[in-house]
């Protein structure tokens, strides 16, 4: 018998619990050629800003030990390019799709929200409050418990839409940002952003990316990201997409394990391209093999 | 359309200091590629080193289903790539990014690399010499032991002018200086270039200086090789407007006179 794979994250519904990590998939498109994209639970998009921003220096990535650290800075066309050029395409998608939202302030997460709410194709949004790679906003906001819940309160009064909010790794309880930002409204949470890092050319001595510090990604991450999910399970009773460093179906248990409704696959489709449907067609072989009728049976299993 | 497959490697061999040429097979890569276009590629199976690496497509075979590659070794990828034998299995994707703008059958073009950067060039002689094109190289490196594909350009027919920095062969100074002296390369209908930065941000000024159409071929840092990521952007000027480029999808070929160089 085939075991049931589907998940909801906070009214987003979702076929099976696979899907992408925002700024590591473009807008979906990118992979066409490689992968059937519907197949997947859904699609998580490049984090949008109100305005179109350029991003920062390069260069923006560079590869460490089983990792990569990258600062991009956000560069995305505006939520207005978006709705126009992209919604119509996820609109004509089988698969859900969640666009990642960051402002400068809590004003802007507002407008942004209300601007995407009721957009064909549009299913649910993905709040960014931990990106370390820009100046003002990002991990700011998800770095102080009040900060977290004044912004998911303010995505939450701007739109209909399903609100998952992301949170960082760079604090010192994540369990206390995520209380925060249950008590604010969130309906689901994503655990976690990427590490704060940098690397230094020790030939040039200078910092190696044009932006000095950067977010860790990739396998050399994801013993923090189970902890994190771990954590984040113990605290809070909301559903969580887990991710940081999956490349793999057993990595994705381990996350769904910990405490993970769903798994997003970030770095690891640049080095595979069909990463995102080995990882399924992995987690749907365990279970399978361990005749698991519902995927739901193992969220949080390590815990009991 | 873009490929993923794993090929299997039928030549590997050293040809200069550092620099080896590499033959896989990979008919559907081979069918698909145009010259200027990139392979992006697992140099080991592991999760150190852990993405791919970019490498031009230096020449195809297309009857016999090859796709030949020629790199230097500069770190732990290229390294890695170099220790392959024959019969090894290597996962490679492509073609990717956008080639070269071919000129009107006939025409007199130019084409100026620097040193690793013949490898893309070699494929791009190739097609312009079945266009029955008239093909001046100038071709540089450091020094004789290090100057690449020359044989290869004659033999497909092309004029070749060499300049090595120790003027152990041919002029002695840079690609541009030696350019400086020569005036074929102003009356082409298209100058293609590769190599170090600097040599393409000065070649591209005498392009404009001169009034010449010119292509260059950009490197940034890479992650995805498709266009998502956002790693490998490049600053470019097109109407007054300078916007991000991205060098795997949007490149790496650009027009010489919309780079902003930094
Ligand atoms: C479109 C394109 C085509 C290329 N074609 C060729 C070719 O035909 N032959 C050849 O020898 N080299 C080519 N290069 C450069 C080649 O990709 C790098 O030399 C290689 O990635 C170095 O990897 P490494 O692990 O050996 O070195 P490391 O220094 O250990 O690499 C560390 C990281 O830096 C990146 N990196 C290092 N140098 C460069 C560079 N110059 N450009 C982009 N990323 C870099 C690597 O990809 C890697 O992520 C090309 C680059 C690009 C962007
Ligand atoms: C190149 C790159 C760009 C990213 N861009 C964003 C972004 O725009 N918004 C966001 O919330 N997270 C962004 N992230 C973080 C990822 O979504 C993910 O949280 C992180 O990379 C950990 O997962 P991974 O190890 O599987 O990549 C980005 C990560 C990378 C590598
Ligand atoms: S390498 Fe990802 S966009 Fe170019």
């Amino acid at each position: 018998m085939k075991p049931n794979l589907a998940v909801t994250i906070g009214g987003v519904n979702m076929k099976n619990p696979v899907t992408t990590a925002s700024g590591t998939f473009g807008f979906g498109r990118e992979y066409g050629p490689y992968i059937d994209i519907n197949r997947l639970g859904a699609i998580v998009v490049k984090g949008t800003t109100l305005e179109p921003r350029e991003g920062n220096a390069t260069p923006r990535l560079v590869e460490t030990p089983a990792g990569i650290l990258n600062s991009i800075g956000l560069q995305n066309p505006g939520a207005d390019y978006l709705v126009e050029h992209y919604a119509p395409y996820f609109a004509t998608l089988q698969t859900r799709v969640i666009v990642n939202i960051s402002g400068n302030t809590v004003e802007e997460y507002a407008r942004l929200a209300a601007k995407l709410d009721g957009v064909p194709g549009i299913a649910g949004l993905e709040v960014n409050i931990s990106c370390p790679n820009v100046k003002k906003g990002g991990m700011a906001f998800g770095s102080h418990p009040a900060t977290a819940a004044q912004v998911t309160k303010a995505v939450k009064q701007a739109t209909a839409l399903p609100v998952i909010v992301k949170l960082s790794p760079n604090v010192t309880d994540i369990g206390e940002i995520a209380r925060a930002v249950e008590a604010a409204g969130a309906d689901g949470l994503s655990v976690m952003n990427t590490l704060l890092g940098m690397a230094i050319d020790v030939r040039k001595r200078k910092p190696v990316l044009g932006n000095i510090m950067g977010g860790l990604s990739g396998p050399a991450v994801k013993p923090v990201a189970v902890r994190a999910v771990w954590q984040v399970y113990r605290a809070v009773k909301l559903p969580i997409i887990g991710m940081g460093g999956i490349t793999t179906a057993e990595d994705a248990l381990e996350f769904i394990l910990a405490g993970a409704t769903a798994v997003a696959v970030g770095t690891a489709n640049f080095v595979n391209p069909r990463a995102t449907l080995d990882v399924l067609e992995g987690i749907e072989a365990y279970l399978v093999e361990n005749s698991i009728t519902d995927i739901k049976e193992l969220v949080g299993a390590a815990h009991r | 359309m873009s490929k993923v497959l794993d090929a299997k490697v039928m030549a590997v061999l050293p040809v200069a200091p550092e620099t080896y040429y590499m033959e896989l097979e990979a008919p559907e890569i081979a069918r698909l590629a145009v010259p200027g276009q990139f392979v992006h590629v697992r140099c080991s199976n592991s999760q150190d080193p852990l993405l791919r690496r970019p490498i031009s497509i230096h020449m195809v075979s297309r009857p016999k289903g090859i796709l030949a590659l020629l790199f230097r070794v500069v770190g732990k990828g290229t390294e890695l790539l170099a220790q392959k034998q024959i019969g090894d299995v290597i996962n490679v994707m492509g073609p990717l990014g956008r080639g070269f703008t071919l000129p009107l059958p006939g025409s007199r073009v130019a084409v100026a690399a620097g040193g690793i950067g013949a490898a893309p060039l070699v494929f791009l002689v190739q097609e312009l010499a079945n266009m029955k094109c008239q093909v001046t190289v100038y071709l540089g490196a450091r020094d004789k032991k290090n100057l690449l594909c020359d044989g290869q350009f004659v033999q497909m027919g092309a004029e070749v002018v060499i300049a090595t920095d120790d003027g152990s062969l041919g002029f002695k100074g840079t690609v541009p200086e030696m350019m400086r002296r020569h005036n074929d390369w102003r009356r082409t209908a298209m100058t293609y270039v590769c190599g170090p930065k600097g040599m393409m941000k000065e070649i591209s000024a005498m392009l404009a200086e001169a009034d010449v159409p010119g292509e260059v071929t950009l490197e940034e840092h890479m992650g995805c090789g498709v266009g998502a990521c956002l790693s490998c952007t490049v600053k470019i000027a097109h109407h007054g407007q300078i916007t991000n480029k991205r060098v795997c999808a949007d490149g790496p070929v650009f027009p010489s006179w919309q780079v902003v160089w930094d």
